[in-house]
């Protein structure tokens, strides 16, 4: 099937400093795409550009098989919703009256409304002015608003701020059915791992404006199977040992982990150590976190 | 008290950086310098002997039309970003709100002086320049600068009122507009009907007054006596003005 | 039909809102102390309802005609300019040109609410102080004309309110604009300068016709400026990026 969403060497600059960089961007149809990575990497920009908000300074874009250009925006507008940064909203009129003007520029009916704002469950609260509105409200909202229309593409940026706990358990079950009820394919950015591991069927991460990963979430769990952590006596002499014998094993910030997992090969490993006089203390799983494998792709911390 | 006072002022000029306020008076004072080039290349050399007359009659005129607008724009710059970035709220958790009132104020203030100044080197710049036959009598420039800038306060003093109690920024403007009519308008209406509008009161203390003749169409300028007890009743109007505005900014709650 | 949906999705924003009490009331100062400054000088004015149409429209038409459309101009902007509107604004599945014809004519409407209320005012007023019937025809033109001027200035103005991020800025313009403008007018350059348009479409500081009926001049100028700031401004939709 071919990808809702495919850019090739998509790039953006402000003023000399480079915000999105070569980006090859590829979304499949009906995926949850999370689009991951730290604040300021490039999440906004990049679906800003898909959106025609901002101008490439080079590379393509395809959003539902069209080509982006001023030919095509209409037609991929009026298939697409979307949220970005903050929720936009007249704040003078009511829920429903900000609804009506989407409805009228979609040129959509007004029973739309009754329909998203029972998806986003905001039936109750759509005669109060937005101004009134907390910020999760706001947020769902302007979700709302994404949704009329029955677009085939949602792009998403950061669709949980501002939420609460039980807000944000609400926006994710909401997302996630999407694909199941209305064929809609979403890409959805986040700064948080665990938030887009919940979610997401593919993963693309981004970070300085570049793309530094990309495939399905199991893909990118293979990167955190668990490792064994080995404690000795002689951490040193071990793991010269067990170099020597080709068996793979790390030895970090003095700790010394096995990157082995096939039983037989972990009985070989530990029958190797007993017999050079190396005495095993501790043989442990350690599960490897997605900060992990963040910092294991890009090398270096950061706070997600 | 003082300390803190002056650190809040600190935080206003802050809040000014990148606003370029400064421009707002500037094209107003281009305007004018336009506009007196204008009006004393097209005096006759009797007129432009009493260059100074001339000026202290027309500008009032003029600044009747421009400044309740300008202290309009002014004041709705500074308080529109505190009702675009919301930031209200917060400011009042630090500084008191009859604080904050006085804070913008007095940065409004300051780019009002500024105008108010440079209209006064205009006039000093342009008798240079066309070399005015009668002598600038220094203290009808202090009297005329000192009604410019008390009214504009006191306009300040309204606007900034308006500005911050008003979401939308469209009732500020509108008042300005409309003070900018109401005050033109009133410069045709006989003097006890004309107090009632304080837009007007730029020119209510003429210290140079004029006289046209229907047939020959020769205009005479002379000095009128400035009349500094009604000046001093007003400045004490504009005192009470402000402290009014204060009070009702503060008892809005946020 | 685009250009009518977003014509209506304008329309839908203006609810609740305070302009068209604006539109009302500001009108109603140029009437009543126009009216009243004609019954004072009611010996010099002899032209009755010509003479009461210059007092009405004089102050109206030179100062505070163009800075009321960017009063409008300001508030439709501001909608957008706040609250990450712009987004939405932008995505919206509507052609570039649509989306600023939809504010256009919404500003139009507006102007020409005002410029009726304005005509209004003059006729009641006028049977108020005893004219007789409902006065000239020619005013009625001349109401018309300004009218059509606001086309060039609706254009400039909400260009202004585009480009500038501010709700003051562009009205202050006007007022100065609007000042220059009778400057330029009494140069005999007024066709050259929009904000000049107004005063002499309105004809408002003569009983005789300014223009000397030969309208076509004053027309084609109100087009070109209309053309020029509106094709500037759907240029600047077009290519600039769009920043919240």
């Amino acid at each position: 099937m071919k990808p809702v969403i495919f850019t090739e060497a998509l790039t953006k600059q402000y003023g000399g400093k480079t915000a999105v960089n070569q980006l090859d961007l590829s979304v499949p149809a009906g995926s949850i795409y999370g689009f991951l990575g730290p604040n300021g990497a490039g999440k906004s920009t990049t679906i800003k550009l898909l959106l025609g908000l901002i101008k490439p300074d080079s590379g393509s874009m395809k959003l539902l098989g069209r080509e982006v250009t001023e030919k095509n925006r209409l037609t991929i507008l009026s298939q697409t919703g979307s949220l970005i940064e903050s929720p936009a909203y007249y704040g003078h009129l009511s829920g429903q009256e900000n609804l009506q003007i989407i409805c009228t520029l979609k040129n959509v009916p007004e029973t739309e409304i009754s329909r998203v704002l029972q998806i986003v469950r905001m039936e109750a609260q759509k005669d109060k002015k937005v101004r009134q509105y907390s910020l999760g409200m706001k947020q769902r909202l302007g979700l709302a608003a994404a949704l009329i229309g029955s677009p085939k593409l949602l792009l998403l940026d950061e669709p949980t701020n501002g939420l609460d706990p039980a807000g944000i358990h609400e926006m994710r079950e909401l997302i996630c059915s999407l694909p199941k009820q209305f064929g809609i394919t979403v890409l959805v950015s986040s700064h948080l791992l665990s938030e887009i591991d919940q979610m997401a069927t593919h993963v693309g991460i981004i970070d300085k404006g570049q793309l530094i990963f990309q495939d399905t979430l199991s893909c990118l769990h293979e990167h955190s199977r668990p490792r064994l952590l080995l404690r000795t006596d002689n951490d040193k002499a071990a793991a010269q040992l067990l170099k020597r014998r080709q068996i793979p094993a790390d030895l970090k910030e003095g700790k010394l982990y096995l990157r082995i997992h096939e039983d037989e090969a972990v009985k070989k490993a530990a029958a190797l150590l007993v017999n050079s006089d190396i005495g095993i203390l501790r043989l442990s799983e350690q599960q490897i976190s997605l900060e992990d494998i963040f910092l294991n792709l890009t090398g270096r911390q950061v706070s997600l | 008290m003082n300390s803190q006072f002056t650190m809040q002022l600190r935080a206003e000029r802050q809040k000014g950086r990148r606003r370029h306020l400064l421009l707002i008076p500037f094209l107003f004072l281009l305007f004018q310098i336009l506009w007196a080039f204008w009006q004393l290349n097209h005096a006759s050399p009797e007129e432009r002997n009493t260059g100074y007359l001339l000026l202290f009659h027309h500008l009032p005129m003029m600044n009747t039309i421009l400044l309740p607008m300008m202290a309009a724009v002014i004041a709705s710059r500074l308080c529109d970003m505190e009702i675009k970035g919301d930031t209200l709220k917060l400011l009042y958790t630090m500084q008191k709100q009859t604080s904050l009132f006085d804070c913008k104020y007095l940065a409004g203030l300051k780019y009002l002086t500024a105008f108010t100044l440079a209209q006064g080197l205009l006039i000093v710049g342009f008798g240079r320049f066309y070399h005015f036959g009668e002598p600038l009598e220094w203290s009808m420039l202090i009297e005329h600068l000192a009604v410019t800038l008390s009214v504009s306060a006191a306009l300040l003093a309204l606007q900034q009122t308006l500005s911050l109690l008003s979401a939308s920024q469209l009732l500020p403007l509108a008042a300005g507009l409309m003070g900018c009519f109401l005050g033109l308008f009133s410069l045709f209406f006989p003097p006890l009907i004309a107090r009632l509008f304080i837009w007007g009161y730029y020119a209510a203390f003429p210290s140079s007054s004029m006289d046209w003749e229907r047939d020959t169409k020769i205009v005479h300028y002379y000095e009128t006596p400035f009349p500094a007890a009604g000046f001093l009743l007003f400045l004490a109007a504009v005192i009470i003005i402000y402290l009014l505005c204060r009070t009702i900014t503060a008892r809005k709650e946020v | 039909m685009m250009l009518l949906r977003c014509i209506k999705s304008e329309n839908q924003k203006l609810r609740h809102s305070l302009i068209f009490p604006v539109c009302l009331i500001i009108p109603v100062i140029p009437a009543v102390m126009g009216t009243f400054n004609y019954l004072q000088n009611a010996g010099i004015l002899t032209q009755k309802w010509y003479s009461l149409w210059t007092q009405h429209t004089l102050f109206y038409a030179s100062f505070f005609y163009a800075p009321l459309i960017a009063l409008y101009c300001s508030y439709l902007w501001r909608l957008e300019h706040r609250n990450n509107n712009w987004n939405v604004f932008m995505t919206a599945p509507v052609s570039i040109p649509c989306l600023y014809l939809g504010k256009l004519s919404v500003i139009f409407r507006v102007t020409f609410m005002t410029q009726l209320w304005v005509g209004i005012l003059y006729v009641l007023c006028g049977k108020a102080i005893g004219f007789p019937g409902f006065g000239p025809i020619d005013v009625y033109f001349w109401l018309f004309r300004g009218t059509l001027a606001a086309a060039a200035i609706g254009a400039l103005q909400l260009f202004l309110s585009m480009v500038i991020r501010s709700f003051s800025v562009p009205i202050g313009i006007a007022l100065v604009g609007s000042v220059l403008g009778m400057m330029a007018s009494n140069k005999g350059l007024g066709l050259y300068w929009p904000y000049s348009l107004m005063l002499m479409g309105m004809n408002s500081n003569k009983t005789t016709d300014a223009l000397g009926g030969n309208t076509l001049p004053f027309i084609l100028s109100t087009l070109v400026f209309f053309l020029v700031f509106y094709l500037t401004a759907v240029h600047i939709l077009r290519s600039k990026d769009v920043h919240t």
